[in-house]
C-alpha cells in the first residue's frame, strides 16, 4: 500500500455534508449534516437501509459525486476545492472503488480490466515507462485473488466472485490510499461473500484502509468501526 | 492512453462502428469515382480543345473575310523569344461532296510545318492508331497483301509525305485521273465511321484506304474584301489521313487543306493589281496615277503557341502589346491596321463547350457531395447508439479517474478513427474502381450473360448437392460431410457441361446470352472519347478523404458531449 501516514492518523475527514437532490417540485435530503473521519488503517463499515444514503456518501468520499455543502479532506488538503481534473487526479490516485455490480468493462479481458486505471491520465511515452512493470503487478494482482488461470477472460466467461476479485485487483492497481467498496458481496452467495470477507480482511491486515457499504449487520460486525446512517444522518 | 486502448477495442469488436466506417468509405470512394471521371471527361476535353487550337487566338470574330496585314504581325510575334510559333488559319463553311453523299464541313487550310508546331495535329493523325491496343488490330480483315500495302502507305507515304505537306499533289491512282491536293478530313465527317462495342473505329470504314473514295470535292463561297459573296468554286482533294482531336465538334466538322490553295479559293491570298491600259482613256489624267501595290492577302485566324515556362496569360498580353506596337507603327506610316483584331486565350475561344462541361462536373460533385453528407449522420448516429450503449462503460472509466474531457475524447478519437479507417478504404475502393473502370464497363458490356450463367449453374448445381445431401444424409447422417463430397463432385461437373454448352456451335450460345444480357454502363459507341477516364486525381482524392476524416470527427462531437454529460453515479446504480 502507498501510505506513508502513521496508523491511527485522519486519513479522510468529513465535515457538516448535506446532500439533496431536487425531484419535480419534492426536495430530497439525502445527506443531512454528516461528520465522519476516517483514520488510516481503518477498517469501517457504513451501514444503513436502502435509501439511507450510504452510497451518495461512498461517492462523495471518493470525489465521484459532489456535496451541496460541507468539505471532505484527504491528507490535509480540501478534494473539492477544486472542480474538474484535480477530482479526477485524486480518484485516479488514491481512491479505489469496489461496486456491488463488479463493472467491469466487458471487452476486455480480466488483466486489461486491472490494468486500465493504471493507463488513466498517462501520456503514450509516460505508459511506455511505466508499462512493463504495471503488467507484472497486475499479473501479481490476479494471482493474489487465486485468478492467474482466468487473467485473458473477459467478465462475461467469469463467475460473480471471479468479476467481484478483479474488481478488487483493479481496485488496488494504483495502490490506493483508500478502498470504497459498496455493497461488494450484496450479489454474491454467502460462501462466496465470505471469499471476498477475507480478502478484505487480508489486505486490512497489510495496513489498507478500507471503507464498507452494506446493509447486511453481520458483515458489518466484521469490520473495525460501523457508522450507521439513518435517513441521512450519522446516528 | 486508456483511450487508445478502449479506442482499439471498441472499433474492432463492434460491427456498429464498422458500419460507420463503411458509409464513410461508400462516400468517399463515390465521390473520388465521380470527380474523376467527370474531371477526366473535363481534362480530355481541355486538352484536346488547347491542343486544337494552340495558346492564343488572334481574328476578328464573326468576320468571314477575314484580316490583312497578318505577315506582319506573325513577324513581330516571332521577333519575341516568349513565343514558340505563329502560324495563319484560312477557313470557310462549305460542302464537301464524298463518293455518295454531300457533307456541311468547315474546310481550314494550314501550314502543316507550322500547324504541327502550334497543335497537336501531327499527334492526331489517326492512322495508323497511335494507341498499341488499336494499332493491333487495325487491319483485321484486310488480306495480308493489301495489310502490307496499306501499312507501308500510312506510315510512309501519307503520314510523312502528304499529310504534313497538304500543298503536294498526290499522283494519280487511275490511268486517267489526275495529280491533286491533298486534305486530312475529321475522322467523323465522312460518316463511315461507327464505332465498335469496344469504342474503337475501325480501319475497314475509313475513307482513306479506298483509293476511290478518297476522293472529295470541296465546294465554297468566297467573300470579297468588302463581304460580296462571289462565284462558288470547287476543288477536289485526295483525303490522305484522317484526324481525331478529341473535340467531337472538330472531328465532325473539320477538314484540313493547304493553306495557300484555300486561301486563293477564297480569293484572299495577296495579288498584283492588273496595270490600266493605258490606250484606254478613262476620263483621268495618267499622271496623276500612283504606282501600283501589291494587295496584302487576308487570314481570318493567328494561332500563336507559347514557348515553354510561358503562361497563356503572359502570351496574350504579349499579343496584346505587339498589336499595339504595330498599330501605332501602322499610324505613323500610314500603313493599313486592322483594329477590331481581338486575343482570346484557348479556353476563353472554347468557353461555351468548356463552361457546359465544367457546369456538369460542378452540379454532380455537388450533388454527390450533399448525398455524402448522410455519412456524418451515419456516423453521429452510430456514436449515439454507442453512447446509449455505452453509458456504464463511461461511468466505469470516470470511477477510475477519466475525466469529462477524457470521455469526450474517447467519442472524438473513436470518431477520428473511423473516419480514417472509412477514408483509407474509400482511397483504396475509389481508386481500384476507377482504374479498372474500362474493364469493368467491357465485362458488364459484353460478358455479363456468360458470368450469370456460370453463376446460375454453380449456384443450381449447390442446391442440387444440397438436396442429394439430405437425401443421402438421411440415411447415413454427418451432413456436413456429405454437403462437402456432392458439392465438390456437382460444382465441376456442373461447370464443364456449362462450359462446353455455350461453347457449342462456334460459342453461338455464349454469344447470343452476351448480347440478351448486358449492362451498358457507358457506350463508347455514342461518345466523344474511347473510354471511360480512368486517372485519379491525387490533390482531389487527398481533399475528399480528409473529409472523410472529417465527417467522422464532426459525427462524432454531439455523441460525445452526450456521452460526457451523463451522470457516472446514475450510470453505475444498477446493473
Amino acid at each position: 500500500m502507498n501510505n506513508k501516514q502513521t496508523k491511527n492518523q485522519p486519513l479522510l475527514l468529513c465535515q457538516n455534508l448535506h446532500k439533496h437532490y431536487t425531484v419535480g417540485s419534492e426536495d430530497l435530503h439525502i445527506l443531512n449534516n454528516v461528520n465522519l473521519t476516517i483514520n488510516q488503517g481503518q477498517f469501517i463499515s457504513i451501514l444503513g437501509a436502502s435509501g439511507s444514503g450510504k452510497s451518495t456518501l461512498l461517492h462523495i468520499l471518493g470525489g465521484f459525486d459532489t456535496p451541496n455543502q460541507g468539505k471532505v479532506t484527504f491528507n490535509g488538503k480540501q478534494v473539492f476545492a477544486y472542480k474538474g481534473s484535480s477530482v479526477d487526479k485524486y480518484r485516479s490516485k488514491h481512491i479505489g472503488f469496489v461496486f456491488q455490480f463488479y463493472h467491469l468493462l466487458p471487452e476486455l479481458t480480466a488483466l486489461e480490466n486491472v490494468i486500465i486505471p493504471a493507463m488513466v491520465g498517462k501520456s503514450f511515452f509516460a505508459w511506455q515507462k511505466c508499462k512493463k512493470e504495471t503488467k507484472l503487478r497486475a499479473i501479481q494482482l490476479l494471482t493474489d485473488m487465486n485468478l492467474q488461470d482466468r487473467m485473458n477472460h473477459k467478465p462475461a466467461k467469469l463467475s460473480g466472485g471471479e468479476r467481484q476479485r478483479v474488481a478488487i485487483a483493479r481496485a488496488l492497481i494504483n495502490k490506493p490510499a483508500l478502498l470504497l467498496t459498496d455493497e461488494p458481496t450484496g450479489n454474491l452467495d454467502t460462501k462466496t461473500g465470505n471469499q471476498i470477507m477475507e480478502i478484505f480482511h487480508a489486505l486490512h491486515k497489510q495496513g489498507q484502509t478500507i471503507v464498507f457499504v452494506t446493509h447486511d449487520q453481520n458483515i458489518a460486525n466484521q469490520t473495525q468501526k460501523q457508522v450507521t446512517l439513518t435517513n441521512g444522518k450519522i446516528i | 492512453m486508456y483511450k487508445y486502448k478502449i479506442i482499439t477495442k471498441y472499433l474492432f469488436r463492434k460491427l456498429a462502428p464498422l458500419f460507420a466506417a463503411s458509409s464513410v468509405m461508400l462516400c468517399v470512394a463515390m465521390m473520388i469515382v465521380v470527380m474523376s471521371v467527370m474531371g477526366g471527361f473535363l481534362n480530355l476535353l481541355k486538352d484536346s480543345l488547347k491542343s486544337a487550337t494552340g495558346d492564343i487566338v488572334i481574328s476578328v470574330p464573326h468576320n468571314v473575310t477575314g484580316f490583312s496585314g497578318y505577315e506582319q504581325i506573325i513577324d513581330e510575334l516571332h521577333k519575341n523569344p516568349k513565343i514558340l510559333q505563329a502560324t495563319p488559319i484560312v477557313q470557310s463553311l462549305g460542302l464537301c461532296s464524298l463518293k455518295n453523299h454531300h457533307v456541311p464541313v468547315k474546310v481550314r487550310g494550314i501550314i502543316p510545318s507550322q500547324y504541327a508546331k502550334v497543335t497537336n495535329y501531327q499527334s492526331t493523325l489517326h492512322w495508323p492508331p497511335k494507341d498499341p491496343e488499336d494499332k493491333k488490330t487495325w487491319l483485321d480483315g484486310f488480306h495480308p497483301a493489301d495489310k502490307s500495302y496499306l501499312q507501308r502507305t500510312m506510315n510512309e507515304h501519307f503520314n510523312k509525305k502528304y499529310a504534313t505537306n497538304l500543298h503536294k499533289k498526290m499522283p494519280p491512282t487511275t490511268p486517267n485521273g489526275k495529280a491533286i491536293p491533298s486534305a486530312v478530313m475529321g475522322i467523323y465527317v465522312s460518316n463511315f465511321h461507327v464505332k465498335d462495342q469496344n469504342g474503337k473505329l475501325n480501319f475497314r470504314n475509313s475513307i482513306v484506304q479506298d483509293p476511290e473514295n478518297r476522293r472529295i470535292s470541296i465546294n465554297i463561297i468566297p467573300f470579297s474584301k468588302s463581304g460580296m459573296p462571289a462565284s462558288p468554286t470547287a476543288k477536289q482533294f485526295n483525303v490522305v489521313n484522317e484526324i481525331k482531336t478529341g473535340s467531337h465538334e472538330a472531328d465532325k466538322l473539320n477538314v484540313y487543306v493547304d493553306f495557300h490553295t484555300l486561301q486563293k479559293m477564297l480569293l484572299m491570298d495577296p495579288y498584283t493589281p492588273v496595270p490600266k491600259d493605258p490606250n484606254q482613256d478613262d476620263g483621268f489624267d495618267d499622271e496623276d496615277q500612283t504606282p501600283i501595290k501589291k494587295i496584302s492577302g487576308r487570314v481570318h485566324e493567328i494561332l500563336v503557341k507559347a514557348a515553354p515556362n510561358t503562361t497563356t496569360a503572359q502570351l496574350k498580353k504579349i499579343a496584346q502589346e505587339t498589336l499595339i506596337k504595330i498599330k501605332s507603327k501602322n499610324s505613323r506610316d500610314g500603313t493599313h491596321y486592322e483594329s477590331s483584331l481581338v486575343v482570346q486565350t484557348w479556353e476563353e475561344q472554347n468557353r461555351l463547350q468548356l463552361g457546359a462541361v465544367q457546369n456538369e462536373v460542378s452540379m454532380l460533385s455537388f450533388l454527390i457531395g450533399f448525398m455524402s453528407i448522410v455519412a456524418v449522420f451515419m456516423v453521429a448516429l452510430t456514436f449515439y447508439m454507442i453512447v446509449l450503449n455505452k453509458t456504464k462503460d463511461m461511468g466505469i472509466l470516470r470511477a477510475i479517474g477519466a475525466s469529462q474531457f477524457g470521455i469526450i475524447n474517447i467519442f472524438l478519437a473513436y470518431g477520428l478513427a473511423i473516419g480514417i479507417l472509412g477514408s483509407i478504404a474509400g482511397l483504396a475502393l475509389g481508386y481500384g474502381v476507377v482504374t479498372n473502370l474500362n474493364p469493368i464497363q467491357h465485362w458488364l458490356a459484353n460478358d455479363l450473360g456468360v458470368s450469370a450463367a456460370y453463376a446460375g449453374t454453380i449456384i443450381a448445381a449447390f442446391a442440387l448437392a444440397f438436396i442429394t445431401t439430405i437425401a443421402i444424409g438421411s440415411s447415413k447422417g454427418n451432413y456436413i460431410k456429405w454437403l462437402k463430397r456432392t458439392t465438390l463432385t456437382l460444382i465441376p461437373i456442373a461447370i464443364i457441361i456449362c462450359y462446353f454448352i455455350l461453347n457449342a456451335n462456334d460459342g453461338e450460345i455464349a454469344y447470343n446470352l452476351n448480347q440478351q444480357i448486358s449492362f451498358v454502363m457507358w457506350d463508347p459507341r455514342v461518345y466523344v472519347f474511347d473510354k471511360i477516364p480512368d486517372t485519379v486525381d491525387t490533390n482531389k482524392a487527398i481533399i475528399v478523404a480528409i473529409g472523410g476524416i472529417l465527417s467522422g470527427l464532426f459525427g462524432a462531437v454531439i455523441p460525445a458531449i452526450i456521452a460526457s454529460l451523463k451522470d457516472p453515479v446514475e450510470a453505475l446504480r444498477y446493473e
